[in-house]
């Protein structure tokens, strides 16, 4: 009995698939290596790629700042020169000794009569002098007449 | 057997040495990056980084017109690297020709300078100008002068040079501002310094050099100020004209805004171009103080106007009070005449400015008393500073009645500006005073302030009231009555009604006494008097041709008050009676 059960075929137990490993346990230790590589190397550029954009936009920068301070030199030079340009005793000398300017006489101040305002003319040239009533025409002549030749010489009038 | 030993003991060997040589650099490595780090960064850092200062730019001046008066000219500073020419494939000898061409110095000279290889550092011209700074940029990019660079360093420069020189001030050599506004405000407009970190390459080779600015540099505020250079042009050339004219050895003008105390003009003669301000020399102690401000005199006649005031402000006399004027006066034992000895007989207030009348000032000084008179000298701000902003102000020598030095006949002799010192500046500041209905203005220079944070005016500032309005208003009146009738009405100017008052003043001398023959002509006057715009101060010293203010100084005032009036397009006076005679005393 006990040999009976010996020979018995034992169940055979469902066969277990073997475990699959990650794909990378697969590699090579060659092509492993040259993958690290592959990606210290990324990683370098990614490291290095702004550091560098950020160097050349810093020497960009500086090559501006020297550019806006030689243009302000440059503004400040046109700015004296323009100072020097208006000395006005240089100004002078050249009015006087070689365009033969004299210092102006006589100024004379032309009056604007008070009539003409109270009488509310038109301030505006170009306005159709049709509009204005007959009594402001004569009141514009008399004041012309007056500011020529002084009131005394309408009195007569 | 025994050589297999032997052949282990050496490999044993070798190990050990290599240990201990990993060990010492190790042992170094430790040394180097964890012990000496600090010292050796430290020194690295100083061998290749440079910290230097950023000079801030020196604020500018402008007039009231914002023409510069003073401003920051960036001129190149020539420096060399001795040590990179060496390198460069270029000799010495050939740099210092290509530049010595440029600069206009020998290329001997330079020469030496360049040909030392162990040198890092040479300075070989300072401050050229843009065209001769253009051309070295040039051959350095030809590559003709290694070595060789530009520094760009703020020069100060004077555009308008002798123009208001005396208010202006100097920047001087050794990094100041001296005298004037450069002086007075030199905190202002020297700004803050900032700092630069710069970073070359090894060797010192300027490639690839890289700057940091630490610091920003503040600059320095720009200074806005009431001087107009236009009227400063026209009182410097009248000024000058006068002195040449009447062979006086100095003069001073001063132009001024009687409502605001604003000055519009100052001039002196002598005077110097502040961008060469070493070359002036002056046989005067202080060559470059401003004599409006800090030479004092004796006014003389012009002064009668301050002790009328007071008197007529306190009630003592009245415009039409009279008095006789016999020619002559007694007062604290000493006989006091009039300037032309003349007796003018029975005289009001207004015949006294007419005439000029010292024994009519005697007379109201006396009835004033030492203690009003004084007090009224004193509000008008005589005997002390006016508080310009200018630098170096004096306060001018008011006598003092309490001291032993004070006799009864000082009360007369001041009455008619003998025996008291005023500063020219103090004088105009007192008649702005009477114009402006009795109100002292503080006098001022710099309008406004320009800074980073924004424009900062200055407001004119009364200082207080020193006679009452209508005191005032009659003052100008008589004043204007009188300047129709005085020895120098010839000087009114025709359509405009002005006024003012003569001055000839004597010099005292250090030993006692005054000048037989040196005088001091002056005049004070504003206009138009219906609405002055305008207090003009002429001061002329030691005319020889003639003495009198009124012949020396009047003139030089109605010259400039007759371009003034156009300038300022100013209409004529509408009551304005044309006075021009030529007859004179």
């Amino acid at each position: 009995m006990a040999q009976q059960e010996s020979v018995l075929p034992r169940p055979v137990a469902r066969a277990e698939s073997p475990e699959r490993k990650p794909w990378y346990y697969e590699l090579s230790p060659a092509v492993a290596v040259d993958m690290g590589i592959l990606v210290l190397f990324l990683i370098a550029m990614l490291y290095l790629m702004p550091t560098g954009q950020v160097a050349d936009a810093g020497f960009r920068i500086q090559a501006l700042e020297r550019s806006i301070e030689q243009v302000e030199r440059e503004n400040q030079l046109l700015r004296t020169q323009i100072a020097q340009a208006s000395d006005l005793r240089a100004i002078e000398h050249v009015a006087r000794q070689q365009l033969g300017m004299e210092p102006a006489g006589q100024v004379h101040f032309a009056q604007v009569p008070e009539r003409a305002q109270q009488l509310k003319l038109p301030l505006d040239a170009n306005a159709s002098k049709e509009e204005l009533p007959f009594s402001n025409r004569w009141a514009i002549i008399r004041e012309r007449f007056s500011a020529l030749f002084g009131e005394e010489f309408l009195h007569g009038w | 057997m025994g050589g297999k030993a032997m052949g282990t003991g050496r490999i044993r060997l070798i190990q050990a040495l290599a240990l201990l040589g990993a060990l010492v650099v190790a042992g170094e490595l430790v040394w180097l990056h964890i012990l000496e780090s600090d010292q050796l960064a430290a020194k690295a850092q100083q061998q290749h980084r440079n910290d230097t200062q950023i000079i801030p730019q020196r604020g500018s001046i402008l007039d009231a017109n914002h023409t510069l008066l003073a401003t920051a000219e960036y001129l190149a500073d020539v420096e060399a690297a001795p040590n990179q020419i060496r390198g460069s494939g270029r000799s010495a000898q050939a740099v210092a020709s290509e530049l010595g061409h440029l600069l206009g110095v020998p290329p001997e000279q330079l020469a030496e300078h360049l040909n030392q290889p162990t040198k890092t550092y040479a300075l070989l011209a300072k401050g050229v100008t843009p065209h001769v700074s253009d051309s070295i940029k040039r051959l350095k990019q030809s590559g003709k002068a290694p070595g060789i660079s530009l520094n760009f360093i703020p020069y100060r420069t004077y555009p308008l040079g002798m123009i208001g020189a005396h208010v202006v001030g100097f920047y001087s050599q050794s990094g100041s501002g001296q005298y004037g506004v450069e002086g007075y405000y030199e905190e202002l407009l020297r700004g803050a310094p900032g700092r630069r970190l710069s970073s070359s390459a090894p060797f010192g080779s300027d490639a690839g050099e890289a700057t940091w600015v630490l610091e920003t540099a503040e600059p320095g505020a720009d200074l806005i100020l009431t001087l107009d250079s236009t009227v400063q042009h026209i009182a410097e050339r009248e000024l000058e004209a006068a002195i040449e004219q009447f062979g006086a050895s100095s003069g001073t003008v001063i132009v001024m805004d009687p409502g605001t105390g604003a000055i519009v003009a100052m001039a002196n003669r002598p005077t110097y171009d502040s961008n060469s301000y070493q070359e002036f020399h002056s046989p005067v102690q202080d060559a470059f103080a401003n004599p409006a401000i800090s030479m004092q005199y004796e006014p003389g006649s012009t002064f009668k106007l301050i002790t009328l005031a007071g008197a007529l402000d306190a009630g003592i006399i009245t415009p039409t009070m009279t008095f006789i004027d016999s020619g002559s006066i007694e007062y604290g034992g000493v006989e006091i005449k009039n300037w032309n000895e003349k007796a003018h007989g029975e005289s009001d207030m207004t015949d006294l400015i007419a005439h000029s009348s010292n024994v009519g000032a005697v007379y109201v000084g006396s009835m004033m008393g030492k203690d009003l008179f004084y007090e009224y000298v004193s509000a008008f701000g005589f005997g002390a500073p006016t508080g310009v902003d200018l630098w170096g102000e004096v306060g001018g020598d008011v006598p003092d009645p309490g001291s032993l030095y004070w006799y009864p006949s000082s009360l007369a002799t001041n009455a008619f500006g003998q025996g008291i010192a005023v500063t020219p500046l103090q004088l105009a500041t007192a008649v702005a005073a009477i114009v402006n209905d009795g109100v002292l203005m503080r006098p001022f220079v710099v309008q406004e302030i320009h800074t980073e944070a924004g424009v900062r005016r200055i407001e004119p500032t009364a200082v207080r009231r020193v006679v009452r309005t209508e005191t005032a208003r009659a003052l100008v009146s008589m004043l204007a009555d009188a300047s129709k009738r005085s020895e120098s009405r010839m000087h009114l100017i025709e359509g405009y009604e002005i006024a003012g008052k003569t001055g000839t003043s004597s010099i005292p001398l250090e030993t006692g006494g005054y000048h037989e023959d040196l005088t001091i002509a002056s005049y004070v006057g504003f206009g138009p008097v219906e609405n002055p715009r305008f207090v003009i101060l002429v001061k002329i010293d030691h005319p020889t041709v003639e003495p009198w203010g009124s012949l020396v100084a009047a003139p030089v005032f109605r010259a400039i008050a007759s371009e003034l009036f156009r300038y300022y397009h100013i209409p004529p006076s509408t009551s304005q009676q044309t006075i021009a005679r030529e007859d004179t005393n």
